[in-house]
């Protein structure tokens, strides 16, 4: 049944009656908000004397209509119901919540602030990165101030454990690029060619980047995730507090075992890519000693101590950005999980980054 | 509540103190300070800045303005100095217990002494027993905090905490996600330790109970400005504090028409 609604000397008196259930609230909703909007600020009667029964929608409605008269300015008086429901329904009308502000964004200044941030964010990890290596070198001055049962756990982590997937994986690469590039070079009667591309590429490369990419992926995201919910649980703060120094006691054990692993890592990963590369050249009838020999004569110790240097080194940038990634975890329940995809992708960006500026900086310098 | 009386000297100062975040002041006009070998409770409904304060004492916060002198270094003032220094004052046990996941109970109690280097291996161990013997926990020292219960690893906190012998203890929320049994435990624990080791507590929490139980003295934080509502022992406060206080010490909801109270 509609509500009977009449308007006299500025007064609206909405009368409802019968049962005011869950179907009935929904039939009259629009019509009877609609009549108290237009009241403006008039004064509203809602007459429930007639009303059989309330229930839990039908005195949502009673708020909203009170909601959007006293909103407006205008003046309600409700009739018939009981001091409990009369008192919900005044509570109801709360606080008008503030106009949702506008937000004052332009896309060239949006542009530049993110560019801003991003600028801060690398400078910060820069210097992150730096107070790490500093604190390395003061590490291995001072090895009594090392927390060795962290280091070694780590190296068992980040080293032993990665072993297998290193070497498969670089084995794999090493095969596809081999297999790729033979009908290249046979074009040109080149093929024999291979080993020599694939020791420059591999130990130069290749073996360094891949078990670059898998640390960043393995230890980096662990570093984050661990020193991440420490900082959730307080224990970061604990240590503050203690007067120990975060820093030193959670990264440079980190950091200093992923610098000694990797490049012990790189050394496996190369071989297990140089040996992936001669799997094509069976079927040319290369031997294994004749392949491995062609690859030791296209390069030298410099190549190898090359590969070495960018393992190391891109050790330290990965372990360096985990470990700040989980200090800058914030709060809340995705913290340690956005502070680990961080760590994992900000790695993976910078060390091939890195790479570009070595090869660069390694042909200035004519090595 | 505890009987034994607090000695006069001031381990705590705090004068006209604002604290906040990133410079910008939320809890302000705070006034009290503190004796040596009181128990002091920081008190106050939900969201009302016990935290914020805990945090600025405990040297995790700039204080914004004012006075904050904790054993004799003011930390506004202070700088780094005087924030070392207040490190090596104080011992504090987070409301989560904070123990290091990866250590031993032990371990945990032995840390601090172990990156301090003052004590030999035996030395350290014998000292971190008898810590843990204070808490009632000796017989679980070779246990992972994940293996204990959450009122087991609040006490082994608790004994970490005083495992540098600090001058001022801080508890922060030692109640909270306890069952009432375990928490008037506690609340004993908090009592005797305070009595016979003789060191200042200053314990935040809003459970009554406890309030009633350990503290000497509370300062209780509230109001729509966020500031210090009353200073006193909560029998005074609850007889003659001001009517937010005494609603709140008394249980009390808010009035429906009032806003902002104690809260």
């Amino acid at each position: 049944m509609s509500p009977d609604v009449q308007t006299s000397a500025g007064t609206t008196v909405i009368a409802l009656e019968g049962e005011l259930d869950d179907v009935r609230v929904r039939g009259v909703w629009e019509d009877v908000v609609g009549r108290a909007r237009a009241a403006g600020t008039g004064s509203v009667v809602v007459d429930a004397t007639k009303l059989s029964e309330v229930g839990g929608t039908g005195l949502l409605l009673l708020a909203e209509i009170r909601r959007t008269v006293v909103w407006a300015g205008g003046t309600i008086e409700m009739r018939g119901l009981t001091a409990d429901q009369a008192s919900l329904v005044e509570r109801a009308v709360g606080h008008k919540p503030p106009e949702p502000r506008e937000e004052d964004s332009h896309f060239v200044s949006d542009v530049g602030e993110t560019a801003l941030k991003a600028l801060d964010e690398l400078a910060d990890t820069v210097r992150f990165i730096g107070a790490a290596a500093t604190d390395l070198v003061h590490a291995i001055r001072h090895p009594r101030s090392l927390r060795w049962r962290d280091l070694l756990r780590v190296m068992g982590q980040s080293g032993i454990d990665s072993i297998p997937v290193t070497c498969m994986l670089s084995g794999i690469v090493g095969f596809i690029i081999a297999y790729q590039m033979m009908p290249a070079l046979d074009r040109y009667g080149a093929a024999d060619q291979t080993p020599t591309i694939m020791g420059f590429a591999i130990i130069r490369e290749l073996g360094p980047l891949i078990t670059a990419i898998i640390l960043a992926g393995r230890s980096g995201s662990a570093f984050a995730a661990e020193i991440g919910t420490m900082k959730v649980t307080e224990e970061v703060n604990a240590l503050t507090t203690m007067g120990l120094n975060p820093e030193r006691f959670l990264v440079t054990p980190r950091v200093l075992a992923v610098a000694i692993t990797t490049p012990l890592l790189s050394i496996f990963a190369s071989f297990a890519g140089v040996l992936g590369g001669w799997l094509p050249m069976i079927a040319r009838d290369m031997s294994l000693e004749l392949y491995l020999q062609s690859v030791r004569n296209s390069i030298d110790q410099v190549d190898f101590l090359q590969g070495v240097f960018k393992a190391f080194v891109f050790a330290i940038v990965i372990g360096g950005i985990g470990c700040r990634s989980g200090l800058k975890t914030q709060v809340g329940p995705g913290a340690v999980g956005a502070s680990t995809t961080r760590a994992v992708v900000a790695g993976i960006v910078a060390i091939i980054v890195l790479d570009g500026v070595l090869v660069g900086l390694f042909h200035a310098l004519g090595i | 509540m505890l009987t034994t009386a607090a000695s006069t000297e001031t381990v705590i100062e705090a004068k006209d103190l604002s604290v906040g975040y990133g410079g910008r002041a939320v809890l302000t006009g705070i006034n009290f300070t503190v004796a040596s070998g009181e128990v002091f409770v920081i008190g106050g409904g939900s969201g009302c800045g016990k935290s914020t304060l805990m945090k600025a004492m405990i040297t995790l916060l700039p204080p914004v303005a004012g006075t904050l002198r904790i054993a004799g270094h003011d930390l506004v003032t202070g700088g780094d100095e005087a924030v070392n220094h207040v490190r090596r004052s104080i011992g504090v046990m987070y409301q989560g217990g904070a123990l290091f996941g990866g250590l031993t109970v032990l371990e945990n109690v032995r840390l601090a002494m172990e990156e301090q280097g003052l004590f030999t291996w035996t030395e350290m161990n014998s000292l971190a027993l008898s810590l843990l013997a204070m808490v009632d926990l000796d017989e679980h020292c070779n246990k992972m905090p994940s293996a204990l219960s959450g009122g087991m690893q609040k006490r082994a906190a608790v004994a970490r905490a005083m495992a540098m012998n600090p001058q001022i203890v801080f508890l922060d929320e030692p109640s909270a996600g306890l069952d009432p049994i375990s928490s008037a435990g506690f609340d004993q624990m908090v009592v005797r330790l305070a009595r016979s080791t003789g060191r200042t507590f200053v314990v935040v929490t809003h459970e009554l109970p406890s309030i009633f139980t350990i503290a000497d003295r509370m300062v209780v934080l509230g109001g729509a400005q966020k500031t210090q509502l009353a200073i006193g022992s909560p029998k005074e406060l609850l007889e003659s504090g001001p009517p937010d206080v005494r609603r709140f010490l008394a249980r009390q909801p808010e009035d429906e028409t009032s806003q902002g109270a104690a809260s």
